[in-house]
């Protein structure tokens, strides 16, 4: 058979050289021959082919083969080395880009780690002068959407699949349109993600084409504060929040640390003042207050929380305002603000006005901050609160953006139902038919209508499978592009692969608009992998497009510049436009009248509270399988949503609670059953959970109900996203659609609900089964006035203080070595060895996963199915340990009360394998797998491996994980089915090796895995040592705090400190000596090298309850 | 049966008070225990034997299935997950290897000890013990995530050039249950010698003959062989002793070693083999009472054998009811948080307590009523008790590993293990491949040691007539006839010259 080699293109610079005119001149008859083995003419006559030898094999041959598979051959592809290299290209080396990832917040700065041409790992930007270099777990897992097997590979026609050639026939019909009509009945749905080239481009087609519309929609948005801003600071001011000059901070449902962020990068901005080691560090600590009705990763980071029903917002906020216009004189926001303040409870108030007090005391340092949803009444107080401070300035930034005005999703309504417009080309990350609120009856009306619908996207959500045309749109790290983060910095966006399954970014569609570039040429459809048109960049019209930008931005197209920009990922120097601002504070009373009165609540009839999801955001994550089985940080709920209901209402809605579960009642439990005296029950223990009817008019959702601790009574918290129809492989049957509830465009508290508990239960894969500590203390930590009173609390608590030494005659290897000259002195050697170790500060740690998903990403850790969740199998190696506790001392005995679950505090403890010096599972392993390493890691061979599971039974951190199926090899769904599995299923898909990275094993099944300290890096760094010092015998040491791990460069708060602990110049060092250090579990002499920072939370000694918090930590053992 | 007045004058075929009960009773002759014991495996089998058997076939077949189900799946088909790594895999292998310690016992240190009764039942006992180990043996083997890897726990040469990690229990393990089962087996085969010989002497020629024998090895009961076997003997029992303390013992290092709160105790090495011996007697009870009512050896298993081992399971039962308080009270008195809340969890709040209060009453509670004579010779009770035993030793074992897991050192990641299908038909299977061994032993090979059962009785004695109050006399003896229901298959064998 003739091999057909695949030639690289070849490069159409420089001299050619031709063979013949034919070639020159690129003709049909020329490339039809260019492949064949004989020229034309040298042929077999007719009858010599008839009866030919080779005429008869064929035919023997072809009858044979047809009753076989012989058609079901696999394309045979050659691939050829590269005759001169890629520049700095090494096989098994990284390469690192620049680059952003454009979302509706602004963009986020990225570092793309490359293998061979495959992105596998995503960091945040560090030079990136706004973002402290972490990267949160959206952006961290965005990565593996681009190897998504059901991501859009093609175009679709009404949901069936078409070729390029049928896009290129629509969209010349299209133009024509456009050029006739002026653009007359079509409109261009956009979403939020800001990208300069994509609103120039979209200008100049609105421009071309005048009578076009822009309308903007997405599902989870700002608008609301948008408005409220513009009313009361002027048109297009942006404020953004500059968290470290702030020594006070108040947020009033704000989840800024977790899914609204108000800058850049606010939780290194929040994170840099919130620590104290020493008694004289506590003043210079920021203090947080929240008002939440349920626990997000804000709350569980305040330093006090009031739980409150989200309809009572208003009033909270207006209690604020009025306190704060009455201590800083500003008699206009009193005014405003008095109608609703008197509404509030004595208890509210109470809260209120000591916080309040604290506030206006660090004037000038102080700010207020309002969830981005919640209603105008809370936005415009909350704005005439920050004016009364004086945070404006010195706390809030403001800029002057230009947002193109656009319609809403409802206008769009309007229009389409008006027939004003005939044609929609969505260009939304969000998918109106899945997402648009039930009052729009969105879908109904595009087919009344028949409205023509093109989508282009990079799922095929809903919205793509019904519209007349779906183009597939490329993933960010396949394109050009470029955006802007929240304070203006013009990031550029560049693609690291080719688009693996052909697509076209925004900016190409907008360039086939105005005639700069054409869907061709169709004939790569037969393929399969159908490939849209590539070309080599100096001449890809988004290139050009792009680059048209960038010299607008930066006064010039200057190629060193340019060249500048590519490797940083942003051009130095940029940023929005300062606006000055100026408060309408008259405009404030108006906003607030239109408050909605807040409706009595009951527990068959509380409010619904609507939230972004905090794995899969507004739902466009749904198939991302490292973000579905990420637990929620606070329900630590995989694979699902649910409905979280204080414990309380809980109890009064009849339903029964798993916060006792498992804690039986002794005697009578084991002799009769289920006790009278049992407080949980073992099915919802196992994640089986009654379901609930939400009726809210005519609109219905039965979902299931978990226990939610820290949750406000007579309310509801659904997060929305779930519930998708047939989102791809991972996001099917994922959960509830919350949607569906919501009646109006931005309505996110529903009020007039009605509550039934059914009978239904439905299985929910909890990564947690267990909330209490049960007075171990393995989180620790104190208040600021603890930190006065005893500075070394965090080492001195309960068993700690009375650790008897270590009898044991067998020393074992650990500590430093103390005579070099003795060799029997085991301990390790801090003199010509690096010895690694860590420290995670609880304090700065939010619990945001994103190290989980960073870890996943670079250790090839795979994804194992919500079946195995359940079981408890999850694979992560950093896991976020999340507790409840009660002021109450906490012990096995005893069963908090619902009443106390309300108010409980939330703590998060990252854990991963500890790197014990004297390590329990390295004595136990029979086989020698697991050893200690000269430089102090727990390494795992394991291939030597066999899967006793002792180790994981002797490690006190429950580090270690098993791979009980081939979670690499097997489908999901087949897990069960051993050698029975369908075999074109079986085997890890091609698309999906791209990702892993090539110096991580891919584990086998049967082998045991675990945290290595990302050992792959430290190799790779002392590699490079050795390069640079060559013969030198000094410079055998990494430099100090020069390697980090995954997990650490992940983490956006810097709350994981990683480094060389024989080198006197590591961050990590400095951390040890901390008063704060202590190791989990001491008492057990394992000497692990990871340790903890305890948290001290910075209390205001006036609050209500105040000396209550974190005084569970003292009575633990 | 005693009477203190009659002790001067007796009545023929009466005891004195003082007297030791016979071990052999009815002072059968010689050529009857032969005709007897070998009259089992030369009739046919009794239709109760099939009825039997071929359950057990099945049974076996379910675990070879499981084990294959397993072994090409993932570990994952049983319950396990973090943090119970071990579950009912580890809890059958210890309850079977604790079953397989009476064998030994009764077989080397009852012997040691010059306890006499122990030859009725040491055959069986050994032989249980030894299908005990090997269903035992299989959990540990087919538990490793790559069994096909197993060998790397074999200290043979290798590419990789790496040993075995000394310092691992489960290493220790491996070699500690693969020597008490070499020898084990060596200890039983050496018994079975005299035996071997004598249906070797009473078959007629054939396959059969030649292959018992070939495992004969030659044995005409020459003095010289008598004494040699003697001599093997006993140093045999001398070498087994200490194994059958160590294994168990090692057995509980597994536990003992690690750093668990609820495993890492003192207590365990005597608490296990205190429990093993007691969950064995308890099986070798579970398995001669039905033997010795279907063929028929009521003379020689008798009621003071039952009554010796029931007192043995009542003295181990209390020490291992003794244990269980004892950890509670250092659980306490460690002032160990960690410990204290383990075995809080374990007997009053965790979630497996159910577990904890059946182990609590099969083996603590139950064989107390073993106090009782009359409870000791009522089969039936025995029986019971026995059963109650047999699980209270199975639940200990899960108490011990499952439910300490369930619950281990840091809260966030505690779990309760619910064991899966497989699990279960695993487990059961095992039951199924040690009855099927056994009933095959039963039917090869003789289930009561003839050569050593003869030495106890009186005819064996040289001094047995001397004494008037032994008062039967060989007249009375051979005069007396069994009925035929108590043969094997209700016919009495034809007699066969001894």
């Amino acid at each position: 058979m003739k091999r057909i080699w695949q030639h690289p293109e070849e490069p159409k610079t420089g001299r050619r050289y031709w063979r013949s005119m034919g070639e020159l001149e690129q003709r049909e008859d020329f490339l039809k021959n260019l492949g064949r083995e004989f020229p034309d003419g040298d042929e077999l006559s007719d009858e010599e082919r008839e009866n030919s030898r080779r005429s008869f094999l064929k035919i023997m041959g072809a009858s044979v083969g047809m009753m076989g598979l012989a058609s079901c051959r696999r394309p045979l592809t050659h691939i050829l080395p590269f005759t001169q290299s890629v520049e700095w290209m090494v096989p098994g080396k990284s390469v690192y880009y620049a680059t952003a990832m454009p979302r509706p917040n602004g963009a986020t700065p990225i570092v793309v780690t490359t293998y061979e041409g495959r992105p596998t790992h995503l960091a945040g930007n560090p030079l990136h002068p706004s973002f402290g270099g972490g990267l949160d777990s959206f952006a961290q897992a965005s990565i593996l959407d681009l190897y998504d097997p059901d991501r859009s590979q093609y175009p679709t026609k009404l949901g069936k699949r078409t070729g390029w050639k049928w896009v290129h026939h629509i969209f010349k019909g299209l133009k024509h349109k456009l050029a006739e009509t002026g653009g007359e009945g079509i409109a261009i749905l956009v979403g939020n993600e800001p990208s300069p080239t994509v609103a120039r481009l979209r200008a100049e087609v609105l421009k071309k084409f005048p009578k076009t519309k822009l309308f903007r929609f997405e599902a989870i948005n700002n608008d609301v504060q948008k408005a409220v801003n513009a009313s009361l600071l002027g048109t297009g001011v942006q404020p953004v929040v500059k968290l470290d000059a702030a020594k006070c901070i108040f947020s009033l449902d704000c989840d800024f640390l977790g899914l609204e962020p108000v800058s850049d990068d606010s939780v290194a901005q929040f994170s840099k003042h919130r620590s104290a080691d020493k008694p004289e560090d506590a003043d210079k600590m920021n203090r947080l207050y929240v008002v939440e009705n349920r626990y997000t990763l804000t709350g569980g980071a305040a330093d006090h929380r009031k739980p409150l029903a989200a309809s009572l917002l208003p009033v909270a906020a207006a209690a604020l305002a009025a306190e704060v216009g009455k201590l800083s004189g500003d008699a206009a926001l009193s005014s405003a603000a008095a109608t609703l303040a008197a509404s509030a409870d004595a208890a509210l108030t109470a809260w209120i006005k000591p916080a309040a007090e604290d506030l206006f005391h660090q004037k000038g340092k102080a700010v207020v901050l309002a969830g981005s949803r919640t209603d105008a009444a809370v936005q415009a107080l909350v704005v005439g609160i920050n004016n009364a401070l004086g945070a404006y300035g010195p706390v809030i930034e403001a800029y002057q953006v230009e947002d193109q005005a656009a319609g809403t999703l409802a206008d769009l309504a309007e229009a389409i139902k008006t027939d004003k417009i005939k044609t929609v080309l969505s260009f939304t990350a969000a998918d109106p038919l899945y997402d648009a609120p039930a009052s729009l009856n969105f879908k109904k009306l595009l087919v009344e209508k028949r409205t023509v619908t093109i989508h282009h996207g990079v799922r095929r959500n809903l919205t793509g499978r019904n519209a007349d045309l779906h183009i597939p749109a490329t993933h960010y790290l396949e394109a050009w592009g470029d955006t802007t983060t929240q304070n203006g910095v013009y990031s550029l966006v560049q693609p690291m692969i080719q688009p693996l399954f052909g697509g076209v970014s925004e900016i190409e569609v907008l360039l086939v608009l105005l005639g700069k570039k054409t869907f061709s040429p169709p004939e790569t459809d037969k393929a399969g992998a159908a490939a849209a048109p590539t070309a080599a960049p100096a001449e890809d019209p988004a290139y050009a497009a792009v680059r048209e930008t960038f010299a607008q931005v930066a006064g010039g197209l200057d190629e060193v510049k340019w060249n500048y920009t590519v490797r940083d990922g942003f051009l130095k120097g940029t940023g929005g436009k300062a606006a000055t601002v100026t408060v309408n504070s008259t405009a404030i009373s108006g906003l607030v009248a239109k408050a909605k009165p807040a409706p009595a609540l009951t527990a068959t009839s509380p409010e619904i509270v609507l939230v972004p999801d905090n794995t899969i955001y507004d739902g466009r994550f749904i198939n991302n399988g490292w973000l579905q089985e990420a637990p929620d940080p606070v329900s630590k709920l995989t694979w699902d949503n649910a409905a979280l209901i204080g414990s309380a209402t809980y109890k009064a809605l009849g339903l029964k609670s798993s916060m006792n579960a498992g804690k039986s009642d002794g005697i009578v439990d084991a002799v009769f059953g289920s006790g009278k005296g049992k407080v949980g029950d073992p099915q919802v223990l196992e994640g089986l959970v009654q379901k609930i009817r939400i009726t809210i008019g005519d609109r219905v959702l039965e979902i299931p109900a978990i226990e939610a601790p820290g949750h406000v009574s007579n309310s509801i918290t659904i997060s929305l996203g779930y519930g998708q129809d047939r989102p791809g492989n991972v996001g099917n049957h994922a959960g509830f659609n919350a949607y569906l509830l919501q009646n109006e465009l931005n309505e996110f508290v529903l009020t007039g609900a009605k509550i039934e508990v059914l009978d239904e239960r439905y299985q929910l894969a909890i990564t947690q089964e267990h909330n209490s500590m049960e007075g171990r203390s393995v989180y620790r930590e104190g208040t600021t006035e603890t930190l006065k009173k005893d500075p070394t609390f965090a080492q001195t608590t309960g068993i700690d203080s009375h650790i008897p030494p270590s009898m044991s005659f067998y020393q074992g290897q650990f500590g430093e070595k103390k005579d070099y000259n003795d060799p029997k002195d085991e301990g390790f050697d801090f003199k010509t060895t690096h010895q690694w170790g860590m420290t995670i500060d609880l304090g700065k740690c939010l619990g945001c996963n994103a190290c989980s998903i960073a870890c996943q990403s670079e250790n090839n850790i795979p994804i194992v199915g919500k079946d195995q969740v359940q079981k408890g199998r999850l694979m992560n190696w950093i896991r976020m340990d999340r507790y409840f506790a009660t002021p109450e001392k906490d012990d096995v005995d005893r069963h908090p009360q619902a009443e106390e679950l309300e108010n409980v505090e939330m703590v998060q403890q990252p854990v991963a394998c500890q790197q014990c010096e004297s390590a329990p599972c390295e004595t136990v392993c029979p086989v020698n797998a697991t050893v200690h390493t000269k430089e102090g890691l727990n390494a795992m061979a394991y291939n030597r491996c066999i899967g006793t599971r002792y180790c994981a039974n002797n490690c006190p951190y429950t580090a270690r994980r098993f791979n009980w199926f081939d979670y690499n090899k097997r489908p999901l769904d087949e897990l069960y089915w051993g050698p029975l599995s369908t075999p074109e299923k079986t085997g890890m898909r091609e698309i999906s090796k791209l990702q892993k990275n090539p110096n991580v094993t891919v584990r086998m099944r049967g082998v045991i895995e675990k945290c290595t300290y990302c050992v792959q890096r430290l190799e790779a760094a002392k590699i490079k040592q050795k390069q640079t010092q060559r013969d030198s015998k000094d410079g055998w040491q990494v430099p100090a705090n020069s390697v980090k791990v995954a997990c650490q460069q992940a983490c956006s708060a810097g709350a994981i400190e990683f480094g060389d602990l024989s080198n006197k110049d590591s961050n990590v060092l400095k951390l040890k000596a901390s008063n704060r250090n202590y190791e989990v579990l001491k008492y057990l002499n394992t000497r692990p090298r990871t340790s903890y920072l305890a948290r001290i939370r910075n209390v205001n000694p006036k609050m209500p309850g105040a000396a209550s918090i974190a005084a569970w930590s003292g009575k633990n053992f | 049966m005693a009477a203190t007045d009659s002790a001067s004058h007796p009545e023929p075929g009466a005891y004195t008070a003082l007297d030791r009960e016979p071990l052999v009773l009815n002072n059968r002759s010689f050529s009857w225990i032969t005709n007897r014991i070998c009259g089992i495996i030369e009739n046919k089998q009794p239709f109760l034997w099939w009825i039997l058997f071929i359950p057990s076939v099945a049974l076996t077949g379910l675990t070879a299935f499981c084990f294959t189900y397993l072994i090409s799946t993932g570990v994952g088909v049983w319950g396990q997950k973090q943090p119970v790594a071990w579950a009912w895999d580890i809890t059958n292998f210890v309850f079977w290897i604790g079953i397989g310690h009476a064998g030994t016992l009764i077989s080397a240190i009852l012997f040691l000890t010059r306890q006499r009764w122990r030859t009725s039942v040491n055959r069986a006992a050994e032989a249980m013990t030894l299908f005990a180990v090997m269903c035992a043996g299989l959990f540990p083997a087919f538990h490793v995530g790559r069994v096909w890897m197993v060998w790397f726990l074999a200290p043979i040469p290798n590419a990789n050039a790496i040993w075995q990690n000394f310092k691992s229990p489960l290493l220790w393990d491996v070699f500690a249950v693969s020597t008490y089962f070499t020898v084990s087996v060596i200890f039983w085969y050496l018994g079975l010698v005299p035996d071997l010989a004598t249906l070797r002497d009473r078959c007629k020629p054939g396959v059969k003959k030649m292959l018992y024998g070939m495992f004969a090895l030659g044995w005409r009961g020459a003095n010289r062989h008598w004494s040699h076997y003697e001599t093997a003997y006993m140093l045999l029992a001398a070498l087994s002793t200490p194994l059958v303390l160590s294994v168990h013992s090692v057995v509980s290092f597994d536990f003992a070693t690690s750093v668990v709160p609820g495993w890492h105790t003192t207590i365990f090495p005597p608490y296990f083999v205190a429990g093993a011996i007691f969950g064995g007697f308890a099986m070798v009870l579970t398995l001669m009472i039905p033997v010795r009512a279907i063929y028929g050896l009521h003379d020689l298993i008798t009621p003071k054998h039952i009554d010796n081992m029931s007192k043995i399971i009542l003295l181990t039962g209390t020490i291992v009811g003794y244990a269980y308080c004892m950890e509670f009270f250092m659980a306490y008195y460690s002032a160990n948080p960690y410990e204290l809340q383990t075995f809080k969890m374990r007997g009053l709040y965790g979630p497996s307590t159910w577990a904890y209060y059946w182990m609590f009453f099969c083996n603590v509670f139950a064989p107390q009523i073993f106090w009782f004579r009359k409870m000791r010779t009522n089969l039936w009770a025995v029986m019971i008790v026995c059963q109650f035993v047999n699980a209270g030793m199975w639940f200990e074992r899960y108490v011990i590993i499952a439910t300490t897991l369930e619950r281990h050192l840091t809260p966030g990641s505690w779990r309760v293990y619910t064991a899966t299908w497989v699990d279960k038909m695993t487990f059961l299977g095992t039951f199924g491949l040690f009855m099927m061994l056994f009933l095959l032993f039963l039917r090869f090979l003789p289930v009561i040691a003839i050569g050593e059962v003869k030495a106890v009785t009186p005819e064996a004695d040289p001094h047995n007539g001397d004494s008037h109050e032994h008062g039967v006399q060989e007249n009375d003896v051979m005069g007396y006839e069994e009925p035929a229901s108590t043969y094997p298959g209700g016919v009495k064998p034809a007699a066969t010259p001894a």
